[in-house]
């Protein structure tokens, strides 16, 4: 007879299963697509030769860059945005000081005479505050935020412009990467991020994506005005915002080759801090919007996006707390045998009759291989390469360790209802 | 396949219903061949009954110094070994389990007869452990005592253990506990024919079985002749 363990064992790894044959699905789905519009493409080459090129009407664009105590980057966030390819008099860039206690302020005054660039001080008020305060100081069509520690591409915003050609669309998210990772820690985050370059895009294929990140979303102006502005959502307005736009079913793309550079944290305490704030915003914000959850008039996001994301870290939980038990009745066991016999080490000789070959064991494996499946396609997007690399290496054998630290810690501020702080 | 509809979740069950029971086959296929090797060492075990029923008829007239170690002996710990996992992994309740345990009971009954039957015929002295251990109550201390008795086997290879399920609708096991007056208590241990109940250490064992010792040494001290 089955445990209630092993029901729940078998359970969890069918539905992880489930996830991420869905996400290959979509994105075999996806590359038939491309392969069709690339052809459709073509054809409207081959028609239109010796004609003369029409013009493009670039929109004008406005990049909010909130600042807090980012003395140490946001010379680095400006001119980067300065380098972008993309018309002077159609791009303003709009740095704003959230009340910074260190030398940001007097870092942005060297920009007071630079025409592309206008700077704003005011009270401190937490990031989403200072968002809405360029967003009011702005008349451009389109506007975007991007987080005075991150670095845009240079073709990034030209890249994301075909998307809006859909008035249905009211934002486009970018591709986000690690700059240059330099130890283990940004190494693990690497393979991360382009993991997280495709779920975006397989999530924008079926408009299911939960968060315009906060490096370089780009939004229709028209989203403001719809939907309203950006709120403190449980310090990860980003992630609000998004689930706001999907409860007025509006339409949320991905430009995955639109690459931004943030910079990780550097130690594990860091990391942990920074990811317990996205966790549990994550639940919070799930919790607030529940009328999306398996509800097919929000479409997909509801009915896949969130509920997957709260399985995941369920899920984490179980395995975790499973995990945890069975080393502990294992050590246990260790001890009581080393008070019974004493300390014996014998080699276990290997026979076939003893190789695990329950099915629990050939569903891990399962999940297992359609998991690095998606970490090489992750790699791919992001980096254009399948070759198994470092950071590849890192997130498969550590990640597991330190995900599940800010899961926990994440599900029991949650449950508390307790917003974790910035910094 | 419709590439935006919710028709793709249905396709997702499907395909991943299709794995699972891939993996299901794979699974009950392994197994089947481990149910095979189990029916060719019930094979085996039944040929070695009429070993042993050979070598008793064979005993009368059989001098001492060819009657080395019961060719059933060697088979014992493997078999065992193979039993507990098949306890682990198919459960205690498995058929094929419980009928392997019952001819392997059987098989460890022979063995100890005749092993006593050529120790009293050739004045050896060959320590015999009885053990009976129950799976009905969750018995955690049969499990370590398990342990100390592997441990042990490993220590003194002379040193025969003879284990046995408690409850096991074995009427030859239910005689075995009346003759040596053995309590529905758990782990219990017959050693020098007399019952001790509870969990016992290695130190415990060779407290109570100071022949260990002297046989090891001896032993020890006939090799390095050698």
């Amino acid at each position: 007879m089955l445990s209630l363990a092993s029901i729940s064992v078998h359970t969890f790894l069918f539905i992880s299963l489930y996830v991420q044959i869905f996400l290959i699905i979509t994105l075999f789905e996806y590359y038939d697509a491309q392969q069709k519009k690339k052809r459709a493409q073509l054809t409207v080459v081959a028609q239109a030769s010796g004609s003369s090129p029409t013009p493009i009407n670039y929109p004008t664009v406005t990049v909010i860059v909130p600042c807090f105590n980012e003395e140490a980057t946001v010379i680095g966030t400006i001119e980067s945005l300065k380098s972008m390819n993309y018309p002077a008099d159609k791009l303003s860039i709009m740095a704003v000081d959230d009340g910074s206690t260190d030398n940001t302020w007097s870092y942005l005054e060297q920009y007071r005479n630079d025409p592309r660039v206008q700077i704003f001080h005011k009270e401190n008020g937490g990031k989403h505050t200072a968002v809405n305060f360029g967003i009011e100081h702005s008349t451009s069509d389109l506007i975007s935020c991007l987080d005075a520690d991150s670095f845009v591409h240079p073709e990034a915003l030209q890249r994301m412009l075909p998307y809006f050609s859909n008035p249905e669309v009211m934002a486009v998210t970018p591709a986000i990467k690690v700059r240059t990772p330099q130890n283990l820690l940004e190494y693990i985050q690497f393979a991360e991020y382009n993991v997280g370059i495709f779920l975006r895009k397989m999530y924008s294929t079926f408009n299911a994506i939960h968060v315009t990140p906060g490096p370089f979303t780009v939004f229709r102006r028209e989203a403001f005005t719809r939907v309203g502005m950006f709120k403190a959502a449980h310090n990860t307005e980003d992630l609000e915002f998004a689930l706001r736009l999907h409860s007025h079913n509006l339409k949320i793309e991905n430009s995955h080759t639109s690459f931004v550079f943030t910079t990780p944290p550097q130690n594990v305490r860091a990391l942990v801090k920074q990811r317990v704030r996205w966790t549990t915003g994550f639940l919070l914000n799930a919790k607030d919007y529940r009328k999306l959850f398996f509800n097919k008039k929000y479409g997909h996001v509801g009915t896949f996006t969130l509920p997957a994301g709260v399985f995941s870290i369920i899920m984490v939980l179980f395995f975790t707390s499973y995990s945890i038990v069975n080393a502990a009745t294992s050590l246990v066991q260790n001890v009581i045998n080393w008070n019974l016999i004493g300390w014996h080490w014998h080699w276990a000789q290997w026979q076939w009759f003893y190789v695990n070959t329950t099915t629990e064991r050939f569903m891990i494996l399962a999940v297992v291989i359609t998991g690095l499946f998606i970490v090489f396609i992750g790699k791919r997007l992001g980096s254009g390469s399948w070759k198994p690399s470092r950071d590849i290496f890192s997130y498969a054998l550590l990640y597991g360790f330190i995900a599940p630290v800010w899961i926990a810690i994440s599900s029991w501020k949650a449950v508390r209802g307790s917003t974790p702080r910035w910094r | 396949m419709k590439t935006h509809g919710y028709g793709k979740y249905l396709w997702t069950l499907i395909i991943t219903l299709i794995i699972f029971l891939g993996i299901l086959s794979l699974s009950n296929y392994f197994d089947s061949k481990r149910i095979e090797e189990i029916r060719s060492v019930e094979n085996g075990i039944a040929l070695n009954i009429l070993s042993s029923e050979t070598q008793f008829a064979l005993l009368s007239v059989t001098p001492c110094e060819n009657l080395g170690n019961s060719s059933l002996t060697q088979e014992l710990d493997s078999i065992g070994t193979r039993l507990e996992y098949l306890e682990n992994t198919r459960g205690i309740d498995d058929p094929e389990v419980i009928q392997l345990k019952k001819e392997y009971s059987l098989l460890e009954i022979k063995d100890y007869i005749l092993m006593n039957t050529v120790s009293e015929k050739c004045h050896a002295k060959s320590p015999f452990i009885l053990y009976f251990y129950s799976n009905v109550d969750n018995c955690n201390d049969c499990k370590n005592v398990g342990t100390v008795l592997t441990e042990l086997r490993r220590e003194y290879p002379f040193v025969r253990v003879y284990s046995f399920d408690y409850h096991l609708p074995v009427p030859t096991i239910k005689t075995l506990t009346d003759i040596f007056k053995v309590k529905e208590q758990f782990p219990a241990l017959v050693i020098h024919e007399k019952p001790v109940y509870g969990l016992k250490s290695l130190a415990d064992i060779e407290m109570m079985m100071p022949e260990l010792a002297k046989i090891a040494s001896s032993t020890t001290a006939t090799s390095t002749r050698r």
